[in-house]
Order: C-alpha cells, then structure tokens, then sequence
C-alpha cells in the first residue's frame, strides 16, 4: 500500500490529534497541596505502571481507529511487485498501439487535434479516427485499441453493444465525461448505457466510484517522480507545482468511474481546454490509458512499469478491504468505550451523556461504512405524459390520397386546436417530447404554444431525420421512456406506416416492462389512412458495369406498384452514349398491375453499339397521379467493350464434347477462340517434343487468355515449362476492366485424378482421396441447386422457371461425396443429387468444373439451344467482373425515403399497441375523447431515484472524525 | 455559664462556638474509663480511699486511724475494731494533644474548615465538657515544637484555655516541617505525669508502627486515652477528576504528577489499609478510636457518630 495517498497524507495531522489532546492534557494540571502523600504515593506506585500501558493502548487505539476510517475511505491500492520470471513465461509482449478512435460532439473544438497530438507521440503508426456520435463507425470503435468519448451529451445508439463487445473482450471504453456531473450526464451513464446494454435500469449496478487517487500512474520522464508508480493526483499536483500557477482543483473534483469496461473519467481540468503540458502530463495519461487498454484489463497481466495491477477488480476489493477495516474499527470502537470506558474511569459511559451520544453515532457511521451502505433518494413527483411523435418521412404524405394537407400537418393542427386542454394538463403533469429517430431525447413541454411551434418548424423543415425511423423505432423509443417511474400516459403521434415488423426486442421489453407493473396508458393519433397511395416505382435495377459491346447484356430491375390495381404501367429504357447529346429508346415495357401492393421482377435487353460509356435509363411513363414522382426514374452507368474473350481449348481427344463446344465458340462473335488438342499418345511423341505441344510454355503467354477450358486433357503429359505456366496462370492480376480468369475443365468420368491433383490440386473441387468413383449409372438427369436457381446466368428462361428434367439425360457423371469448404454446387444429378457444376474461386481465378464430358446430349432433341445458352453464359459468367465491381449508384435526385415505400398507414398496428394498456386510436378531429379519459388531477408519483453510495463518501468520514475528535477533547481538555 | 459559653470577638475564629453548638452538649460529659488522679474531689474515681460519700470496705483498725471513722456498729457485733474504708472521687484531668503540623492544615474545596480548625474546635468543646464538670484540662500542639500549656480548672477558664488554644493554632497553621504525631505524644508524656484522659486529634498520616509505640506508651503510663482521626473529605473520597500536581504539605520536596481518576481506586484501597491500622492499634491498646471527618458535625462527633 503506499502511503503517499493525499487522503492519508491529508489526515494524517488528524491521526496524531489523540497524542495532541493527551499532551495537552499532561501540560493542564491543576496544582494541589496534599497531606495523605504517603499514601499517594504508595498508591501510584501500586497503579502507574499499569495506568501507564492502558494510556499507551488507548492512545495506539484511538490512532488507529483513525488511520482505518482513513484508509478505509481512501480504498488505497495494493500492488505487488512483478515477478519478472512468472510473468516472462506468461505473457506475451506487449502489444503495441496501432488504432485509436475518438468520438466527440464538436469536432471544431481542440480536443481532436490534442488528443492526435499526444497519441502520436506514444506510436508512430498510430491510426487516429475521430467522429462524431450519429456518424461513427461501430466497426471502427469495436476494433480501436483505444476507444475515448469525450465530452459527448447523449448516447449514440452502437455505443451499448460496443461496449458489451469490448467488455467481454476486456477492454475498457473511456468517457472523457465533464466534472460534476449533472443530471443528463448522470442518466446517460446510469441509465441509458446499461439498459442498452441489455440490462433494465431498475436493477442497474450503480457505477463503482474509483478514487482517482487509487490509481497508480508512472511517468519515467517526468523527473521529481521519476520512475516511481504515484498516484494519479499526486501527478497532477506535482505537474502543477513545476508548471507554476497551475490549479490544484483536479485532486478535490475529479472521479473515475468504472462499470462493465466503460471507465468514465471526470474531472474538473480538462486537459484538452487548459493545454496540459504535453510531455509532461497529456502523454503521460494518454501513455496510460493506452496501456490499460492494450493490457485488456487482464488480472494478471503485468503492466509495463513492473507492477501487477487488478484494474477490472480494482473497486470490488477496495470495496472488500473497506469492509473488513469498518469491522475492525467497529471492534476498536467498543473496545474503546466498553473496556475504557468502566467506573471509576473518567471515561465512563455511564457518567457522560455525550459519550454516549458520541459512541452511539461513530458506531452508527462504521456500521454504514461496513454494510457499504447506499441511499435511494424518493421524491414525489407530477406524473408525466409523453408525446412520442412519428419523425419519419412517412408522415410527410397527404393525410388522405389527393389530399394537400400532409400527416405531420394534421398533427400539427390537433395540438393547436387543444392547446387550452394541454395548458390544462400541463398544472397537474409533467409534459415531455421524444420522437422516433431519437428516442433517447426527451424534452420537457413547458408551453403547449412552443410546442406547437417546434412541431411547425420540424415540419417545415421536412423531417431531416432517420430515415428508418418507422414504427419499429417508436415501439423501442417507448420502450426506452416506458421505465420511467412517472409516466403515467403516453401517446403516440404517428401514422403507424412500418417498413419491417417491430423489432422483437422491443416488444419483449414492452411486456416485461407491463409484466413489472409499469403499465402507462398509451393512445395514439391515427394519422392517415390505411389504403395505400397510389404509387410505382422503379427499384433494385441490376446491370453489369462492363458490358459486351455488340452484344445481349441483362439489366434487371424490380417493379413496385401500390394502390394501382388493375392499371398498366409502362416502363420505358432509354440509352444514351455519354458523348451524344439523344437519348434513344432502347426498350418498352407495358406491365399489368395485378394487386395492391404489386412486386414484379422485370428485365430489358442491352445491346451497346459499340464500345463507350452509356447511362441507361428506367423510366415510368405517362402517370401523373402519383404523389412521389421521384422514385420513377433510376439511371445507371456502364462502360462498353468490344474486346472479345480470349479462350484456350485444351482438349485431350476430339471427342464430342470437345467438337459442338468448339463449334459453338468459334460461331460466338465475342469469344476469340484458340485450341490445343492433344496430337498422340505420350510413348508415341517425339523426344523433341510433347503431346500437348501447342500448349504455351510461358506464363506470359498463358496469360493472354481470359479463359481455359479443358476437356479431359492428360495434363501430366505437359511439359515441365508448361506446367509452370499453368501454375503461375493462378497467381495473376485481374484482367483489364477487373475482369476474372478462369478454368472451365470438363472432367470425364473415368478420369484419373491423382496425376491431375499432382499437377496442381486447385484443378479439381474435392480431394482425390476422398471423392472420384465413376457413377454406376450412365443416364444422369440434371437438376438445378438452390444456389443455382438464385444465379443469374442459370437462368434459361426469360418468363419462368426453366425445368432441368426435361433435357435428355448426360452420361456418365462423376461421383463426389464431399467438397473442398468452398466450392459452390450450381447444378447436380437428380437422382443422388452428386455435384455436376461446381465454382469456387482461386485467387482472382475462378475454377468451373463440369463432372460430365457429356453435356452435348443436351443437344439430342429440342435442347440445342439450352446446350449453346448454358455454354456461353457458362464463359460469360466465369469471366465477368466480381460483385464487388458491379456498385449500382444511384443518380442523384433519385431518393426516396425508405418510409415511402409503404405510403399506407397503419392503425391497426397502433391499435395492437394501445389495447393492452387499456388506451385507444383516435383520429385528429376526435380529440375530446382522448384527453376527457385523462384525470385531471393526478396524484404525485414516488419515484426512487438511482441508489447513490453513501458509505465512501468523504463527509462521512469528516463526520466520523468529528464525533470521535470531540469526544476525546471533551475526554482530555474538559475541566471538572 | 451560658455567658462564657459564647466568646465575643471581632475577629473570626474557628472556635467562636455558638450557643446552640454548645446547647447540644448539654446532655454530655467528660468521663474516663479508667482511674484517675486527682487533686480535688470531683466526679472522677480516684486511685485511692478518702472522704466521700461510697462505702468500699471495712478493714481493721490500726493505732493512728481516726476513732471517728472506726465503725462501732461492727465493734459491738465482733468485738473488733474496724476502721470503715469509702473509694476516693477525684477530678480528673483531660490532656488534649493536638496534631499541629503542616498536614493539618488542609482544607478541600467543599469543606467549611481545615482539619486543624476542626480539630480545634474539638478540642474546645471538649475542654468545655472537662471544665463544666470542675476537672482540669490542658493542651498540647505538636508543631515543629511542641507548645504544652497549663492546667485549666474551672468554666470561668474555658475562655482562657480557648484563647491560649487560639493563639497557638494562628502560630502552628503555617507549614512546618515535618512533624510527627507520635514523637509530639513522646514529648508531651514527660510532663504529663498525672493519669489522665489524653484526647488526641490527628490525622494520623504517620507510620502505624510510630503511632503504636506513642500509644503503648501512654497507656503504660496509665492514662485513659480517645483518639480523633481527623481528615478531610477529599482525604476520603479523593474526588477529582482534573490531572493534578500534588504537593506535599509536609515537604516541599516531594510532588507527583498524577491522573486521579487513573490512581483514585489504588489510592483509596491505601487509604483504608491505613485506617484500619490505626484502628487495629487503638482496639487493640483499648483506645477509643473515632474517625472525624471535617464535614460532619461536631455534637455527632462527640455522641459517637462520627465515620468509625
């Protein structure tokens, strides 16, 4: 334990105060003449050295019942010296800062720039983020080494789960919170933080207050406590008295808090608005915190400046020790009166009122301190109504269809019209505003005019806000509010439009919360109307950044319709060459609306001219009904190549799978074909030359290809050269225009695999020792996977499903049990549904195998054309550009809320809301019915706030001491 | 005699005794519990047969008795001549020794007088008893000298023998050494030949092995003797509470820082092994023994009721 705590160094002079009154005592005597002085004599020779030991033990007793009230208060840290050999075989080294993430409100203060500053000097390559709480990246913040909030006012919504995942990962969450906190900060940080957290606020665990005094803090730079772990404050004073002029505000105001891996620390200076010195002290914390994060809070884990600190149990064993040191005191107390305290003593109890006055309060105080006692502050409060208004852009539709009056200007006007019925309620209630979009905001309604006001200027404005923010998020919002011990009636101002169903969580909290006897009534305002606006819409348009020039391109795109039942819609598709100034009408489509809320999959044909960039246009035509006309068009952006694709045909005989897929590549316009086919047997080559001697012998030149397709060649009939090739061809860039690579092989079923896995395993999807006997049936039916019927280039037909079964059955397949991890069944066998077509991919490679060389039966009655589209689309596909290259962007002006999408409101969803809390809808003009069933005058609720620990607070301590100070003086100095 | 009971004087003195203190001793008298010596026929028994009025005993006659006391009512019934013999009745004289020295003088804080000022007016009051009674009394202080005065007869001389008494308590107040009750007691018995009744006022805070061997002594010689522990209340009960420097009145040289309330148990078990010394002493010698505290009356001293 050090000692060079300020709590004790500060009441140290108050531990000496029983020595103090003792000699103050021996130097008051009273000066007698005596007769009997032989017989005092006599007697004190009989007494003294007895006297003398009980004055000894008393006085050692009252020190040490100080010491430990002291200590005990303090909750000093205990540290143990590392051992260096333990902990070398133990741990790893420590690891360095490479990430920080720094979330503030202001960007534009200096925090950013000083916090950049003083992590820069502790690591070099030290990544600095810093956001704001709405545009953070959680990913971000669950990743930093070091993650710090400063100075933020409210809780951004990730916040809670990233610290549930970096507390169960041990590492710490800073919150740079301001000093004294006030209210708000009180409730973001013991209310808000863990009923995100998954914790419900009524049994949060109050955060433990650390003392900042209680941690230990090295600074090998700083020369008056060079190398010496000290406490924080004592740091700090230190850096004050060097620094000169500095105020020593920090040791009395500031607190660190630590609850589940968020540390809060507070503290009247703030380092980054009074400029600390920077290598002095700012790096030195930033050293620190750094440190304490990068050791994840491991108990055992040695901290760098040699010392084994217990920071995640730091407060649960003061807390122990302080429990143990009030019972000690507790025993020293008694003893101090019980066995002092006898006749004829002076300090007998049973003489002195105040004794026991002063027993019976030290008493008091210990045992508060031993039972860690906490207070729960109850106050009675008006009740509270909520408002909980609907902020999503849905209510920024007509009220009713070709209506001009908007929903969120109806609810406007309800609140103006009951203006007199608010101020009524607002004598005996406590009126509060939340939204949707951020239901951790609470505003107070002190004047139902204001109120009217802010809801015109939000209207006005257009709802800014998230544009989620449906129904889902008002059930969570009120979930959040429905804790609050005061609410006695919430309603809910919206138009119950939801684009997804309310999240499951919320409901569950909804029940628990009524199932826990916290049921407010909720109403809620209908606004709108159920049946949908009428409206079409143009959405999830899909087209290849790189298209074939000359050639068929796909562009997709979905078709949604509400309230248009039995109406066409045309959609038309306009092209454009970026250079030209026209546009031409490509395509055309009149499609049938067949129900309300109408979703078609649709698609057009694209066919550039010729190379160049296009915008190709989707565009409803013809209906000016609609109310949201933005969502009608959507552009997208391709480039056009006329490059054709390079493809190597490997066959090793011309067989007749080799001869139709030959035939159809060489008719294809957009492949540029080359073959290689194996010219004899192996024993029959010459010694100059191989069996595949056409094959290219360099990587270069295997490279130029996009594509090779191999037909049951006898690879390891390739040249040493050759095979080199084929490796390196795995391990190339992508193409030009990020197209892939790719190897198409045909394998035969009686194919050997073994030399083919010795070439190069990536050939082949599954491993030759667990895989690859011929099928036992020669007639194989195709049929098409769940991973195949959701790829495109599968798609054979235009209209509907295409039906595998009905192509002529393959030969011989061959028969796999079990795949590599990431090979992708596309089309297996109908019968014993053996993998047939399989893609995975190699690097920027990817690999297609077909386990037939028998897919040109196909072509045996009406399949020819099935054979030729799954062939070239099978090329296509292998060499087209990644996902990842196919961005759809949006032109702008093309948004629309996501709201929007369901223009219907929803009164049913508010009523399933309202009925079990005993509330009801109600429409704008039915008002009276609403606030006629609010009691008018409502009785002051009791509400218990957050326990607040009392046992270790510092005026308890000087309450302890002043009773027992005051006792002992009246002990020593009173005359008689 | 209720004329000189009560002395008149400007100046205040302990033995100012008021008519009422002396009116309670109305009921009372001197006597010794043994024979005495006297001069003049008085009250007392005496040592020998005389003149009075108590037969003792008849004894033969011898040539040179007085024919008037031969008894001829026993001569004509035994043809013997008998000398008729009645116990003599003498005055008796009562010596008070009062213990002078600087002990004495303490007086506590809520005690009306010193205990050599009660012990003064013990020794009046006495000597008024002696002196109503026609015996003869006298006194002696033990200071640093031992001042030893002349026989008093007569009531018309208490106010003499309080004056005398007065003036040697003024003189032997002050603090004078080290004086010891039982080499005063020694000193006194040379000159105290007569047997008498030795009242003794002291606190006694000598050895019990001096006070023993005084006290043998003075019954040897034959006196009748009563002995007056005078102390003080604080003596008794060592009240206080207040660390305190004692000083001893004796000596200057000997003090003690103490904490009463740490030593008062101890001090008082010393205390009460003191006293029952005394008392064993006095029981033993056949000594009345009577504990006068300051604060206790003095008719209820004299009756008996003072703190045995």
């Amino acid at each position: 334990m050090t000692l060079l705590q300020p709590w004790i160094l500060l009441t140290l002079p108050l531990a000496l105060a029983p020595l103090v009154l003792y000699w103050l005592r021996r130097r008051w005597t009273e000066r007698r003449s005596w007769a009997a002085m032989d017989i005092l004599l006599q007697a004190y020779k009989t007494d003294a050295p007895k006297q003398k030991q009980s004055d000894v033990v008393q006085l050692i007793m009252q020190t040490a019942l100080i010491l430990l009230a002291v200590v005990l208060v303090a909750q000093p840290v205990f540290y143990v010296p590392q051992q260096t050999e333990v902990s070398n075989s133990q741990t790893d080294a420590p690891r360095e800062l490479h990430s920080v993430y720094l979330v503030v409100d202001d960007v534009s203060t200096n925090a950013p720039a000083y916090f950049k500053a003083g992590f820069e000097q502790i690591g070099n390559d030290v990544s600095f983020d810093v956001s704001t709480p709405d545009a953070a990246n959680p990913t971000t913040a669950q990743n930093a080494d070091v993650l710090i909030l400063h100075g933020i006012r409210s809780v951004p919504q990730w916040l809670a789960k990233v610290v549930e995942n970096r507390g169960t990962e041990r590492r710490p969450v800073w919150i740079f919170a301001p000093h004294n906190l006030d209210d708000s900060s009180r409730h973001l940080l013991q209310d808000v933080l863990p009923p995100l957290a998954g914790e419900p606020s009524k049994t949060a665990r109050p955060y433990e207050t650390l003392n900042p005094r209680s941690l230990l803090w090295q600074t090998p730079d700083f020369e008056p406590l060079a190398g010496k772990p000290v406490p924080f404050p004592s740091l700090i004073n230190s850096v004050y008295e060097s620094t000169d002029g500095w105020s020593t505000a920090f040791s009395d105001s500031s607190t660190i808090l630590s609850r589940d891996g968020v540390w809060v620390f507070s503290s009247a200076v703030d380092g980054t608005q009074s400029a600390w010195p920077m290598s002095d002290l700012w790096v030195p914390l930033l050293d620190r915190i750094a440190k304490v994060s990068l050791n994840s809070c491991d108990d055992e884990a040695p901290n760098p400046d040699g010392n084994v600190y217990n920071f995640s149990q730091l407060a649960t064993r003061n807390s122990q020790l302080s429990r143990v040191l009030a019972i000690i005191g507790l025993l020293i107390l008694v003893t101090l009166f019980w066995r002092f305290g006898r006749k004829p003593s002076r300090y007998s109890l049973r003489e002195r009122r105040w004794g026991w006055i002063c027993f019976i309060a030290a008493g008091a105080i210990l045992c508060v301190m031993a039972i860690q006692a906490t207070f729960k502050p109850v106050v009675w409060v008006k009740p509270s109504i909520l408002f909980l208004v609907d902020d999503s852009q849905s209510m920024n539709l007509p009220q009713q269809p070709g209506d001009a009056q908007t929903r969120n200007q109806a609810m406007v006007q309800w609140v103006d019209k009951n203006t007199d019925a608010l101020e009524r309620l607002l004598q005996n209630y406590c009126l509060f505003e939340s939204s949707f979009s951020s239901p951790e905001t609470v505003t107070e309604i002190t004047n139902a005019a204001d109120w009217k006001s802010a809801l015109e200027k939000r209207s006005a404005d257009a709802l800014t806000s998230d544009p989620a923010g449906s129904l889902a998020h008002g059930v969570e919002a009120l979930s959040s509010q429905i804790d609050r011990q005061t609410l006695s009636t919430a309603f809910i101002l919206s138009d119950g439009a939801t684009v997804g169903q309310p999240a499951p969580d919320s409901e569950q909290s909804l029940n628990h919360q009524r199932q826990s006897g916290v049921n407010p009534r909720v109403f809620a305002m209908a606004l709108g109307q159920d049946k949908p606006i009428p409206n079409a819409a143009i959405e999830n348009v899909k087209l290849d950044s790189v298209l074939f020039a000359g050639h068929e391109n796909e562009l997709e795109f979905q078709l949604r319709a509400d309230g248009l039942q039995g109406k066409t819609v045309k959609v038309e598709l306009t092209e454009k060459e970026r250079r030209s100034s026209e546009p031409r009408v490509t395509g055309s489509k009149d499609i049938k609306i067949t129900s309300p809320h109408f979703v078609a999959e649709q698609s057009f044909k694209v066919v550039p001219p010729e190379s160049g960039e296009y915008e190709y246009t989707l565009q409803i035509v013809n209906r000016d009904d609609e109310f949201i006309k933005a969502d009608n068009a959507v552009t997208r952006q391709a480039e056009a190549e006329e490059r054709q694709i390079r493809v190597l045909l490997v066959s090793g005989a011309p067989n007749w799978e080799f001869r139709y897929l030959r035939n159809l590549l060489a008719r294809t316009g957009m492949v540029k074909l080359s073959v290689v086919l194996q010219n004899a047997s192996k024993e029959y080559v010459k010694e100059d030359s191989c069996a595949l001697e056409s094959f290219p012998t360099s990587a270069e030149n295997l490279n130029e290809f996009d594509a090779l397709i191999f037909i049951n060649p006898v690879l390891d009939w390739l040249t040493a050269d050759q095979q080199d090739a084929l490796r390196e061809y795995f391990s190339g860039e992508l193409r030009e225009n990020s197209t892939n690579k790719a190897i198409i092989c045909f394998w035969n079923a009686q194919t050997d695999f073994a030399p083919v896995a010795a070439l190069d395993g990536r050939l082949i999807p599954f491993d030759v020792s667990a895989a690859a006997a011929p099928s036992g049936k020669i007639r194989n039916a195709a049929a098409i996977s769940p991973l195949g019927q959701t790829t495109a280039w599968l798609q054979m037909s235009s209209k509907d499903k295409f039906d595998w079964s009905t192509l002529p059955p393959l030969g011989a397949v061959v028969s796999v049990k079990q795949l590599k991890a990431n090979v992708q069944t596309l089309l297996t066998t109908a019968d014993d549904a053996s993998p047939l077509l399989t893609v995975y991919d190699v690097g920027n490679v990817r690999v297609a195998t077909v386990l037939t060389d028998s897919l040109w039966r196909w072509r045996q009655g009406a399949g020819e054309a099935i054979y030729n589209q799954f062939q070239v689309n099978l090329v296509r596909a292998m060499v087209k550009p990644s996902a990842d290259s196919r961005v759809e962007k949006p032109v702008e002006g093309a948004v629309v809320p996501e709201e929007w999408r369901n223009t219907s409101a929803n009164s049913a969803a508010l009523s399933e809301l309202c009925k079990p809390t005993g509330g009801f809808v109600f429409r704008p003009a039915d008002s009276q019915s609403v606030l006629d069933a609010i009691r008018p005058d409502a009785p002051r609720v009791r509400v218990v706030r957050p326990p607040v620990a009392i046992w270790n607070q510092f005026w308890l301590l000087a309450l302890l001491l002043a009773v027992l100070l005051f006792d002992w003086s009246r002990l020593y100095l009173k005359k008689e | 005699m209720d004329k000189n009971a009560a002395r008149l004087s400007d100046e205040f003195s302990p033995l100012d005794l008021s008519l009422a203190t002396l009116a309670q001793l109305s009921g009372l008298k001197l006597r010794s519990r043994r024979v005495v010596e006297g001069l003049l026929a008085g009250e007392h028994r005496g040592a020998g047969q005389g003149l009075a009025v108590e037969f003792a005993q008849l004894r033969p006659y011898s040539p040179g008795d007085e024919l008037r006391r031969v008894d001829w009512k026993v001569y004509a019934r035994t043809d013997k001549l008998h000398v008729r013999q009645y116990e003599e009745d003498v005055d008796l004289c009562v010596y008070i020794l009062l213990d002078a020295s600087a002990g004495m003088g303490y007086k506590g804080e809520s005690s009306p007088l010193s205990k050599f000022e009660y012990a003064q007016i013990l020794s009046g009051v006495n000597a008024y008893l002696a002196l109503r009674q026609n015996d003869s009394a006298c006194w002696a202080a033990s200071g640093k000298d031992v001042d030893v005065s002349a026989p008093f007869r007569g009531l018309n001389q208490w106010t003499t023998f309080l004056d005398s008494l007065d003036e040697t308590s003024v003189t032997n107040r002050l603090p004078n050494g080290n004086a010891s009750i039982s080499a005063a007691l020694s000193h006194v018995l040379t000159r105290w030949q007569r047997k008498g009744l030795v009242l003794i006022f002291s606190d006694f805070f000598d050895a019990p092995e001096s006070v023993e061997s005084a006290l043998k002594r003075l019954r040897a010689m034959g006196h009748d003797c009563r002995v007056y522990q005078v102390l003080d209340r604080d003596e008794l009960t060592f009240p206080f509470n207040n660390r305190t420097h004692f000083v001893d009145l004796e000596s200057d040289a000997r003090g003690l820082d103490a904490e009463p309330s740490q030593i008062k148990t101890a001090y008082l078990e010393a205390l009460e092994r003191h006293l029952s010394a005394i008392r064993s002493i006095c029981s033993a010698l056949e000594i009345e023994y009577r504990l006068a505290p300051t604060d206790v009356p003095v008719e209820q001293i004299l009756r008996g009721g003072g703190t045995p």
